[in-house]
């Protein structure tokens, strides 16, 4: 190394002493049981990935189980019952509990490296996301051992999977274990887009962000607008079959459509959530291993943005044969078409970077390659059956089963299986075996093709998705039996596959096996607990290969922030399209919060399924207060500003709109518009199924009630704004009790007027389970007061921190937060009141 | 103070980027929840009027983002995010087109 | 008039060239093994897409194969709009335009025709002839067609959602609580066609299949279908007949002309004349019907149909005699 000091660079050399040591204290990882506190997300993903591959695995197991009931006709080996549970286990399973999890948790192990971030801005909500599903799941698993798991399938549709054909608890496990694991995911989304937005090196503008950044904005961003709909799917299903709400029972008006809605609006967009961040490891690996940049960046982000949006608009396309006017089919059969306009892109698009350079047939490349072969055959038949009147014939059978398992084995567990293979020198001491890897890699694609090529022959001879036997003399006998034997190929991969993880994957931060593939991106800078020892400034879209002796510099801290300014955990946020640097986040360390917190919410919702009510409110009292501690504490205040290097000296915690906090209550309010949206939904829908609304001999709620409701709503508004006013205000003393009157005021006026709403209906003479008119209109306040409940702890920790002195002047992001969500309440509440008083009555 | 402006222009740059496909998404819910109402009330001739009537505002709506971003200058960040906002506007017509040929092929209410 | 279906099978599937394509051609159940309109205007769409993804594919895999040869190769920008916009393009846009212009024949109303109403129900499915929307012969499980004409089938479900489907005349239409859904469709060749519901809908989901038969003779069937059972004949019919009625078994089933009119289980009362049992599960004969009563929770666990396990052997056969004289 040089020790000229480059002018250019921020700091010089040598670094003061101490600095570094500093820099590895304040990072330091907890040890022994302590390491249940680690709230470092390159700590919590190596958690995370760990135990989606336990779920897969588990996962795969059932379907061996069932492979081996069917290599047979009329065999014995499983029974109708076990049967039933094993395919809805297997695909539940695999879709919630491995697929979105592993890809969300590579988002969370590898972002913070390939942005040089020192960690993203909410550890401990990742924290809290991976401990709830980690929980919840291992619970959820256990049903089966209990024979309470869920048997209705993983769409779970009603009224199969109702009180009156499902009474015992296994739809509630279902409804109750899975809504709640999707708000996990949705805590890691909002991490990972105000990650990928606001923690990037600085320089790295959105035309330099790899292209794994970019995918996994667009999958958080998907994320934000599909689990909502599953997550008011979940509650309006479990809500009938625990109060009798009749939203799917069409002798009351309800309709067991709605739910395929709310279930597809969500289902189809999850397997581009699935496949877009394995296309986004595949846009990584592939230049790599071709040692060329990648061809096509700007077609790939189009395509992948453009994929995210188009994924939306195919839901109906799982309905095709429910009986749907033509043309309404037809347009989901058109978006169908459209959306493999992107996927084509990006397939050309890694074929051209291959071309550019020169592939060495490495394991990663393999996979690749098997990739290609598995993914292209899968995008071919989901054309097939995007096309209406083929999909009447194809809908519900193999030909099915076989096309999603070309999409999602070859679409996800291929690009993960690459990952795997080309990151593990990453995080390990030594990197995984290649003489191994390729058996792995020729066994997987062989057992694949040997499993699930037969399946689109038994699709097409007529058998059907979910039987737990079939007769001989159909002509099923051959397909099903190769299918059988591929099956047993796969797992004698993935064993092998263990086999070289046991012997070689051996867990390291700080001596880790390195850059053995001599990659251009940032994630393969040297790092220690605190990732990078200093944050570079980005140029280029590949940083080591452009940017000449980046890594020794990095490494030899004369970039910006090499110790630590604040002697807390930080790191810098920049903003979103240039990647200025703005200010310095400081970090929460290790605490006990987010783990029981989460583990006491995972309670919460257990002990729900089996009715056990008082402990369940116990616990989700406990965990609020963990989430109350842990908000306590989460808004230190401004700090002065501090020096990271050349003279740049940036401010510490600032407040406003240019706040880590502010972004991620804006996305947190995108999820909960989007649940909202998904019950006018069901509200505008349930009016075109019912001739009557509101049904003859259901009174209409009063619109005095309604106005008195929207007059306390804008009472709520204002009185947030004067309370930013008296905050802000240059008074001296500041009017504290002002101040906390109007907190105060501002949360009760919320609550009088959800109140209000609830009154008028009950006044009306309306009852949740007469009718689906009645459920909704419930649901909806319910809703709107469950958003105010959370207010109100909100507008709590205000008022309390207010009187400990916690908040003034520029220490206010606690009360912008809770003021912006406030106003979000307002507005929700009064389009509700807008829609459920005025319409139809006003267009008709 | 340059902070706030720029904030504006980055909270403003993810919609923009988006734009193409906002614009296709709301023709998409609008048309696909003109058409269940209309098979419902018996409306089925007014089906590929609206149909080719939104298609053509959404087309046009796209032309005006394409030309925006195709005209953005300043930072090469700046630059690149007009372009990807212009081929997310293309994008978003050809998705559009493709959506809009039921209407002169199939039968609107027809099951 | 197309060419024959099974040259057109072997020809199609000697351009495609797989071999597994040409074994999906035939079989009782079969999609691609069409006997009627619909399901010949699907067959034809399932080859052509067949043989267009067989060229997308071997498309994909050459240029794959040519970039791991390609050193340096600079053709990039033009093999991404290509392969990846010209070309899906044009292969998108002229598929939708077929399938939508084929789909649009296969929606097509007759202006009149037989009326079949399908009932769903957990697991067996009641058949309704229709005249004038009300039912003139209640049957079930197996559906009699005339040969050649459309017949409309108005489907409707008790419990939860099942889906009809006989793959040789045409595609899959859901049964869904609250909605009735309608599907024409038509047999051009005498035979009988094996249908399954395709909808998971509990249980016994795999076990729920029905079989249509497609007659020349239909008028002649209807009219034989809507007199009442035949009188016991043989000794052994005639205790069979006393036997139902005493262990209740008209609590559930209807044989017309007798005092049994349960609701609850198919109608039996032409029930000897059906090919199959259980919907669909087992042939139809003295043994099987036999084997069925004493022990239906065995083959079919759920089922509604409790295994009278306390019958005596004569008093089996004695029932399965009296069941199967009831053509």
């Amino acid at each position: 190394m040089s020790d000229t000091t480059a002018p250019d660079l921020p700091n010089p050399l040598p670094r003061p002493p101490g600095e570094l040591e500093e820099l590895e204290r304040v990072w330091r990882r907890p040890r022994g049981i302590r390491r249940l506190t680690e709230v470092n997300n390159s700590q919590i993903g190596l958690y995370y990935i760990g135990t989606a591959v336990m779920f897969f695995l588990f996962a795969g197991v059932l379907a061996l189980l069932m492979r081996a009931q069917l290599a047979l006709p009329e065999n014995a080996l499983v029974d109708h019952d076990l049967y039933n549970q094993l395919f809805t286990m297997h695909g539940t399973v695999m879709m919630f509990l491995f697929a979105v999890p592993a890809v969300e948790a590579m988002g969370v192990l590898l972002l913070p490296s390939m942005v040089a971030a020192r960690d993203l801005p909410f550890p401990r909500l990742s924290a809290y996301a991976f401990w709830a599903y980690f929980i919840g799941g291992t619970i959820f698993l256990v049903s089966l051992f209990l024979d309470v798991a869920p048997r209705a399938g993983w769409f779970m549709y009603p009224p199969l999977s109702s009180a009156e054909y499902t009474p015992d608890v296994s739809s509630d496990f279902w409804l109750l274990g899975i809504g709640f694991i999707e708000i996990s995911a949705i805590a890691g989304a909002i991490e990972i887009i105000v990650g990928v937005l606001r923690t990037r090196a600085p320089g790295m503008s959105l035309d330099k962000m790899p292209v794994f950044a970019w995918v996994m904005l667009v999958f958080a961003g998907m994320i934000v607008f599909a689990f909502p709909a599953m997550i008011a799917g979940t509650a309006l299903l479990e809500l009938e079959r625990a109060f009798d709400w009749p939203f799917f029972i069409a002798e009351r008006g309800g309709d067991p459509l709605l739910w395929q809605h709310l279930f597809w609006f969500f289902g189809h967009p999850e397997v581009y959530i699935i496949f877009l961040p394995a296309a986004g490891f595949l846009s990584m690996i592939v230049p790599t291993l071709a040692r060329r940049p990648l061809i096509g960046y700007r077609a790939i982000v189009l395509a992948v943005i453009g994929t995210g949006f188009l994924s939306f608009g195919l839901w109906v396309h799982h309905m095709f044969t429910t009986g749907l006017p033509a043309i309404s089919m037809s347009f989901f059969s058109a978006a169908s078409m459209a959306v493999a306009i992107p996927s084509g892109i990006q397939i050309f698009a890694w074929i051209a970077t291959i071309a550019a350079g020169r592939m060495q047939l490495t394991t990663p490349a393999l996979f690749v390659l098997g990739f290609l072969f598995i993914f292209t055959i899968g995008g071919l038949s989901g054309v097939m059956v995007a096309m209406v009147p083929f999909d009447w014939q194809a809908h519900d059978t193999y030909f099915i089963v076989a096309h999603l398992h070309y999409v999602l084995i070859g679409g996800m567990v291929f690009p993960l299986f690459a990952a795997i293979y080309y990151w593990v020198p990453m995080i390990s001491r030594r990197r995984l075996s290649e003489r191994i890897g390729k058996v792995v890699a020729v066994l997987l694609f062989l057992g694949v093709n040997l499993a699930f090529f037969p399946m689109h022959v038994s699709g097409l001879m007529g058998m059907p998705r979910r039987v737990y036997t079939y007769p001989d003399g159909l002509g099923w006998e051959v397909t099903n039996l190769l299918s059988t034997i591929g099956a047993f190929v796969i797992a004698a991969g993935v064993a092998l596959f263990l086999f070289d993880l046991a012997r070689n994957l051996r867990l390291s931060t700080t001596r880790n096996a390195g850059n053995v593939w001599d990659a251009g991106t940032l994630e393969w800078l040297p790092t220690g607990t605190y990732q990078t020892r200093s944050i570079p400034i980005v140029t280029s879209r590949d940083p080591l290969w452009d940017q000449p002796n980046l890594a020794a510099d990095v490494e030899a801290g004369r970039y910006y922030l090499p110790g630590t300014a604040t002697g807390r955990r930080e790191t810098i946020v920049t903003s979103s399209v240039d990647a200025r640097p703005q200010y310095v986040l400081t970090l929460p360390g290790p605490g006990w919060t987010p783990f029981f917190s989460a583990a006491f919410t995972a309670a919460a919702f257990m002990l729900l399924t089996v009715k056990a009510v008082i402990p369940a409110i116990l616990c989700g009292a406990i965990a609020i207060g963990g989430i109350i501690a842990w908000m306590w504490r989460a808004d230190i205040g401004p700090r002065a500003p501090v020096d990271i290097g050349g003279g740049l000296r940036l401010p510490v915690n600032i407040t406003g709109r240019n706040a880590h906090a502010t972004a991620g209550t804006v996305v947190l309010i995108l999820c909960a518009g989007t649940l909202f949206g998904c019950l006018l939904f069901a509200y505008f829908f349930l009016w075109t199924v019912n001739a009557d609304w509101p049904p003859a001999g259901a009174g209409a709620p009063s619109p005095s009630w309604a106005a008195i409701a929207a007059v306390l709503l804008l009472a709520a508004s204002l009185a947030w704004r004067a309370g930013r006013g008296v905050l802000t205000s240059h008074d001296q003393p500041r009017p504290r009790l002002m101040f906390r009157l109007l907190v105060l005021g501002a949360a009760a006026a919320a609550t009088a007027a959800v109140v209000a709403d609830g009154v008028s209906l009950w006044q009306a003479g309306l009852r949740p389970a007469d009718s689906a008119y009645g459920a909704i209109l419930y649901a909806i306040t319910a809703y709107q007061a469950f958003l105010t409940g959370a207010l109100i702890i909100m507008a709590g920790i205000v008022f309390a921190r207010s009187l400990a002195g916690r908040i003034g002047g520029p220490w206010r992001l606690s009360f912008e937060v809770t003021a912006l969500f406030g106003h979000y309440v307002v507005v929700q509440g009064l389009v509700a009141l807008a829609v459920t008083r005025l319409f139809p009555g006003v267009a008709s | 103070m340059t902070a706030v402006p720029a904030s504006r222009r980055a909270a403003a740059a993810l919609p923009f980027l988006f734009a193409g496909l906002i614009v296709w998404a709301v023709r998409f819910l609008a048309v696909y929840g003109f058409t269940a109402i209309a098979c419902v009330n018996g409306w089925s001739g007014a089906v590929p009027v609206v149909i080719v009537a939104a298609s053509v505002v959404a087309i046009a709506v796209n032309g005006v983002v394409i030309a925006a971003g195709l005209r953005r200058n300043g930072s090469e960040a700046g630059r690149f995010l007009g372009l990807i906002a212009a081929a997310v506007a293309a994008l978003s017509i050809i998705a559009i087109v493709f959506e809009t040929l039921p209407a002169f092929l199939v039968d609107a209410c027809a099951a | 008039m197309s060419p024959p279906i099974s040259s057109r099978c072997a020809r199609a599937a000697a351009v495609v060239g797989a071999a597994a394509a040409l074994a999906a051609c035939d079989g009782p159940q079969a999609a691609l093994d069409p006997a009627g309109p619909d399901a010949e205007a699907i067959s034809t769409i399932a080859w052509v897409m067949f043989g267009g993804a067989a060229i997308v594919f071997i498309v994909v895999l050459v240029a794959v194969a040519w970039a791991l040869r390609a050193r340096r190769a600079r053709e990039g920008r033009g093999l991404i709009i290509a392969g990846g916009v010209v070309f899906p393009l044009v292969v998108l846009t002229a598929l939708l335009v077929f399938g939508l212009t084929v789909s649009s024949r296969i929606n097509a109303e007759p202006d009149d025709a037989l009326t079949i109403r399908v009932t769903g129900k957990q697991w067996w499915w009641q058949v309704d002839y229709l005249d004038a929307g009300e039912p003139v012969l209640t049957t079930a499980n197996d559906i009699v067609v005339p040969v050649g004409a459309p017949v409309r089938f108005v489907l409707t479900t008790d419990d939860v959602i099942h889906s009809f489907w006989v793959p040789s005349l045409g595609g899959k239409l859901d049964m869904i609580p609250g909605r009735i859904n309608e599907t024409v469709l038509q047999a051009d060749v005498a035979g009988a066609y094996r249908g399954q519901c395709a909808e998971f809908c509990g249980d016994q989901h795999a076990l729920m299949a029905f079989t249509v038969a497609a007659t020349d003779d239909f008028a002649a069937w209807l009219a034989a279908q809507q007199r009442p059972a035949a009188e016991p004949v043989t000794d052994l019919e005639a205790r069979g007949a006393a036997l139902f009625l005493e262990n209740g078994c008209g609590a559930c089933h209807t044989i017309r002309g007798t005092d049994a009119d349960g609701t609850i289980g198919p109608d039996l009362t032409h029930v000897g004349g059906r090919p199959t049992i259980a919907a669909g599960t087992l042939p139809n004969n003295q043994g099987t019907l036999a084997g069925w009563i004493a022990d239906a929770q065995a083959i079919k666990p759920g089922a509604r149909m409790p295994s009278f396990d306390r019958l005596a052997g004569p008093e089996l056969r004695a029932l399965a005699a009296y069941l199967a004289s009831l053509e």
